[in-house]
């Protein structure tokens, strides 16, 4: 075997620890298993590197792919098929570890490690995952290098040094093709399974099911609203309505489906909706991050295009007034949104669509259902009826709380006058099951409520916590108008937030609050600033952003400018490179005292003085103080001092630093008078 | 000549099957090309002028990895997975000047070679140093792929190394043109210069006993020639001759006949050890190895020896000078080939490892 194939022994250590750096991004992704498995490769692969260990035999190797293969369908079937294909890239990656024999083998892994790199990024592109990454990248480029170092007598920073430096030169390049390369829509289309749902919303809602909902304060999205100024309780966002009932569980209806036939279109419009807006409009953008599902949010009645991040493959417009996309939403996103929030949505309805939409199953909730007709003989139109459920609720013994009861099988029923403690879903519930039962189309939409200000650039952070479900009516002629009861039992959840609802409800919480205090709080909404400015910068710049830049830089486009520039900024970054690269190490360096001499010499031309190339150091001394008596002494200091570290190899840095400090002293005044007094040089 | 209706013969065997055709012209012209881009030299200094530069295996997966990249960054419009993207493949690029540079301004030059028997490997020392003043690491040396040897080149120092090589037949061995590779520092691209730096050895024939008897032994006494003056038997009378040592005149016969008359001893040189071609059978080859036999035989018995070929005598002589000077002849015989160096090592091979070879050349021949 020639050494070509065989591996040098460092770059195994470097290969494990560039390889640790890899996977930590993905640790809270993966199951135990897969974490233990790996934690195996690596403990096995450092007792070979130490001689204690010997390569696994075939038959363990298929045993623990097949088992792996087994575990990631049962730990990540459920998911995407997204999650599946990194689940396997990471496994591959872990497992191929104590199969490298060869020096193909290292580069087969080190290749992984990039793509585990990119996976990475298909979930986050945050700021701080980005700088990790490109410390990440060093590291492997660096168990490049060290595979291809022969010698084991550098030392390990060398690798590091060379990889670094190839990394810093690249960044011309790198910058080029990042504002340069064409940006281009996707060339396939990912399927809907492909991906995971990531977010506490699903496609249906059963209040009675859930009696502890999370409350994570992972950011769902972050709106600009460019200085528009909205009170925190018109921060409603809405996302999904709930239109059928089956007595305990709300799930999508007729009016989640799409109103116009949308496919490839990249902007939604209202125009074929029945919609009529009575305010001027406002204009945000909201960064989503992607939750693995198909729902945009936004305050009614909004238009919305794609502004970067979306697969640009459309959205749908949908008949309750929401957007959805036409693929699942993946990492950052962001989108363009023209809301007015004054309107009149569906002022008309059919007789079946009104029946649908006040339809409730039969024998289910019945002690409801005669509340509430009695309350609607009671009451003169929908909206004294809804005032009317407010007053039940502010009045009444009704709680907000996160951890409620779980009911039974008439659930509104239970809640309504049994346990009277609930979260915004039991509430939106019981009072659409109230309006419907009093003969008024109702539904449930759910979605984000409020957010939080960051002061610091102005934006509206709003965050899984911030979920929110309320209530809808349908009045004939007005169209659609929102009712939040929980609003009605808890004012605080709706102009402060969850956190302030709870803790003035309940005393919950006491751990979250930590959250908000002040410091953290302000260091908190500096990174959250700094990462946003990120997103929209980084992860924002598409095709769009691409096309508005350059126009800015050179006017407007066309082919022959794009490469005329393309040319022009990489030849000089290739003259730059080569200038950097093959120049260096072409002229020989002095040595530190020779480098002084010649400073001396330099001093002493200035006035004048110059040195042969063939003069002795001595030679040119003893011209000197014949010349200008007065530097005689200083002169002669300086050469014997340089002739003896030359000529006698005194290199003692006390006298290397004598020599530094005399010549840097030294210094020739110019004599205009005697100038001409000036020794030529003889050889002789 | 008949070399040359082999060869003959050969192109027209090649002309006729035609992808060999092509790859032998192929072959021709890039051998062609290479000897006038990069003449044979003593010294080779590589630069942009003889230094090329690819991908490797690994680069070129590592672009299908870029390009791999790209179709995630596009289907996914993620721009971290552009960014990483473009990094790898910026990264490709500085890495063309980084392999470059790092064999750029290195010197190659070649030792002298220890002469060899025909079917041994002979040991190639090639010296590199850097007229720049900064380091190369991980240079390959190799032949057409076959031995390869790393080495790192530091200013200011001069680094041996040695390729073994398996020669042909007799006569001067050129192995032709080394290549000094750098795939320093990722691996994805190879520079490498192919530089004939007069790399060459002299192989001596293989010496094998085909039996033949050596003729001069039987008649030695009747043709026995005088060899050498020598100290050791009484040979005979002659004339005085200015310069003779005084020790030696005979006194009684010069009180006798009144003439000076020196007393001449001779050292007998055993008169076995005079090979010649002409008392061989057999075609040349076979000649040569069996008096190559004989020259280190009588080394290895040290005994004294001189070879007779046409046209050229060796006389006789013993030692490590005199058994290179013959196999040197040995091997050269009826070639036009001259070495270009003198063969220094005529100097250092000491008999010891001449008889090392031998038997390990003995055996292998047996095998």
């Amino acid at each position: 075997m020639s050494a070509v194939k065989q591996m040098p022994r460092a770059c195994i250590i470097w290969l494990l620890i560039a390889q640790t750096a890899v996977m930590l991004p993905h640790i809270p992704r993966l199951s135990w298993w897969m974490i233990a498995i790996w934690l195996l490769c690596a403990a096995w692969r450092l007792a070979m590197f130490r001689g204690e260990a010997a390569y696994p035999s075939f038959l363990l190797r298929v045993v623990v792919v097949s088992l792996g293969s087994v575990g990631i369908a049962i730990s990540f079937g459920e998911q995407g098929a997204l999650d599946v294909a990194v689940a396997a890239l990471i496994f591959a990656f872990s497992l191929k570890l104590i199969e490298v024999k060869k020096r193909r083998d290292l580069y087969l892994v080190f290749y992984l490690a990039f793509f585990v790199i990119a996976a990475s990024f298909l979930y986050s592109q945050s700021l701080f995952l980005v700088l990790y990454q490109i410390f990440a990248v060093l590291l492997v480029f660096t168990g490049l290098v060290a595979t291809q170092q022969a010698s084991a007598a550098l030392s390990p920073s060398h690798a590091v040094r060379v990889s670094a430096v190839a990394l810093g030169q690249a960044i011309p390049f790198l910058v080029l093709m990042f504002f340069l390369f064409p940006r281009i829509g996707p060339i396939w289309s990912v399927s809907e399974s492909t991906v995971g749902s990531t977010t506490g919303m699903s496609d249906s809602m059963a209040p009675g099911d859930v009696s502890n909902l999370s409350r994570s304060t992972a950011m769902a999205f972050t709106v600009d609203l460019k200085g528009t100024p909205l009170a925190q309780d018109q921060l409603y966002w809405r996302g999904i309505t709930y239109e059928d009932f089956d007595g305990r569980e709300w799930s999508k209806g007729q009016s989640s489906r799409p109103a116009v036939e949308t496919t490839g279109a990249l902007r939604a419009t209202m125009q074929k909706l029945p919609v009529q807006l009575r305010s001027t409009p406002i204009d945000y953008e909201i960064t989503l991050n992607g939750h693995g599902a198909q729902w945009l949010f936004a305050l009614p009645m909004a238009e919305i295009r794609p502004s970067g991040g979306y697969k640009m493959s459309g959205i749908a417009a949908l008949n309750d007034f929401n957007y959805r996309t036409l693929e699942p939403l993946q990492g950052i996103s962001i989108w363009k949104v023209r809301s007015s929030l004054d309107f009149v949505a569906e002022p008309v309805m059919s007789e079946q669509r009104f029946k649908y939409l006040t339809a409730l199953p039969k024998g289910y909730n019945p002690q409801t259902v005669s509340m509430a007709r009695n309350m609607a003989r009671n009451s003169n139109g929908s909206h004294e009826l809804v005032n009317q459920l407010i007053g039940l609720f502010s009045s009444q013994e009704y709680f907000y709380s996160l951890q409620p009861a779980r009911l039974g099988r008439d659930s509104v029923d239970d809640f309504l006058f049994e346990s009277k403690v609930g979260f915004c879903e039991h509430y939106a519930s019981a009072a659409t099951v109230l309006l419907r039962a009093a003969g008024i189309p109702a539904r449930i939409v759910a979605g984000y409520q409020g957010g939080e200000r960051n002061p610091i650039n102005g934006t509206v952070i709003v965050r899984q916590q911030d979920a929110h479900a309320w209530t809808e009516y349908w009045v004939a002629g007005q169209g659609w108008t929102r009712f939040d009861p929980t609003a009605a039992v808890s004012p605080d959840r709706v102009l402060r937030g969850l956190d302030a609802a709870l803790a003035s409800s309940e005393g919950q919480g006491i751990g979250q609050t930590f959250y908000q205090i002040g410091f953290f709080k302000g260091v908190r909404q500096r990174l959250d600033a700094l990462n946003y400015a990120w997103q929209r910068a980084f992860i924002g710049f598409d095709y769009k952003a691409q096309e508005s830049l350059l126009q800015r830089w050179i006017g407007e486009i066309n082919i022959r400018k794009m490469l005329i520039l393309a040319i022009a900024l990489s030849t000089i970054s290739l003259t730059l490179l080569a200038a950097f690269t093959l120049l260096r190490g072409s002229r020989k360096r002095l040595s530190a005292e020779d480098q002084l001499y010649s400073d001396f010499c330099q001093k002493l031309a200035h006035v004048g003085l110059i040195r042969h190339v063939t003069e002795p150091p001595a030679t040119f001394a003893l011209r000197v103080a014949e010349s200008r008596p007065e530097l005689a002494d200083e002169t002669h200091q300086i050469t014997r001092l340089y002739q003896q570290i030359v000529f006698q190899g005194l290199r003692q840095k006390s006298i290397q630093n004598q020599l530094a400090k005399l010549v840097k002293g030294f210094s020739a005044k110019p004599r205009s008078s005697q100038a001409a007094k000036v020794l030529p040089f003889t050889k002789n | 000549m008949r070399y040359r209706l082999n060869e003959f013969s050969r192109q027209a065997r090649e002309r006729r099957s035609g992808s060999r055709w092509i790859q032998y012209h192929w072959r021709k012209t890039w051998r062609d090309w290479m000897d006038r881009r990069l003449p044979p030299a003593q010294k080779v200094k590589l630069n942009h002028r003889n230094i090329f530069i690819s991908p490797t295996r690994a680069g070129a997966a590592y672009l299908g990895l870029c390009l791999v990249l790209l179709l995630i960054a596009i289907n996914f419009q993620n721009s971290a997975v552009y960014a990483l993207t473009f990094t790898l493949s910026s990264v490709f690029v500085v890495s063309i000047f980084h392999t470059f540079r790092n064999l750029s301004g290195v010197t190659v030059s070649a030792s002298a070679t220890k002469p060899v028997f025909a079917g041994n490997e002979a040991l190639f020392t090639s010296t590199l140093s850097t007229y720049k003043s900064c380091q190369h690491f991980s240079l390959c040396l190799s032949w057409q792929n076959k031995e390869s040897a790393y080495v790192d080149v530091v200013p200011g120092k001069d680094e041996f190394v040695n390729l073994r090589f398996q020669v042909g037949p007799r006569g001067l061995c050129k192995p032709g043109r080394v290549k000094v590779e750098s795939r320093y520092p990722f691996g994805l691209l190879s520079a490498r210069s192919y530089v004939d730096v007069s790399h060459e050895v002299i192989v001596y024939p293989f010496p094998v006993d085909h039996g033949n008897e050596n003729k001069s032994s039987m008649n030695s006494m009747e043709q026995g020639r005088i060899e050498r003056t020598g100290t050791d038997d009484f040979f005979g009378l002659r004339d005085y001759q200015q310069g003779d040592k005084v020790r030696n005149i005979a006194w009684r016969n010069y009180a006798k006949n009144d003439r000076l008359v020196v007393k001449q001893f001779v050292d007998y040189f055993d008169h076995r050890n005079c090979f010649n071609w002409t008392d061989l059978q057999g075609n040349t080859e076979q000649r040569l190895s069996q008096l190559a036999y004989w020259a280190v035989e009588s080394e290895s018995n040290g005994e004294q020896y001189a070879v007779s070929l046409p046209g050229v005598e060796i006389p006789t002589g013993q030692g490590s000078m005199h058994l290179s000077r013959v196999l040197q002849t040995l091997a050269l015989f009826g070639k036009q080939e001259t070495p270009q160096t003198e063969n220094n090592y005529s100097k250092d091979i000491d008999r010891l490892h001449l008889v090392n070879e031998l038997q390990s050349a003995q055996s292998e021949g047996a095998l």
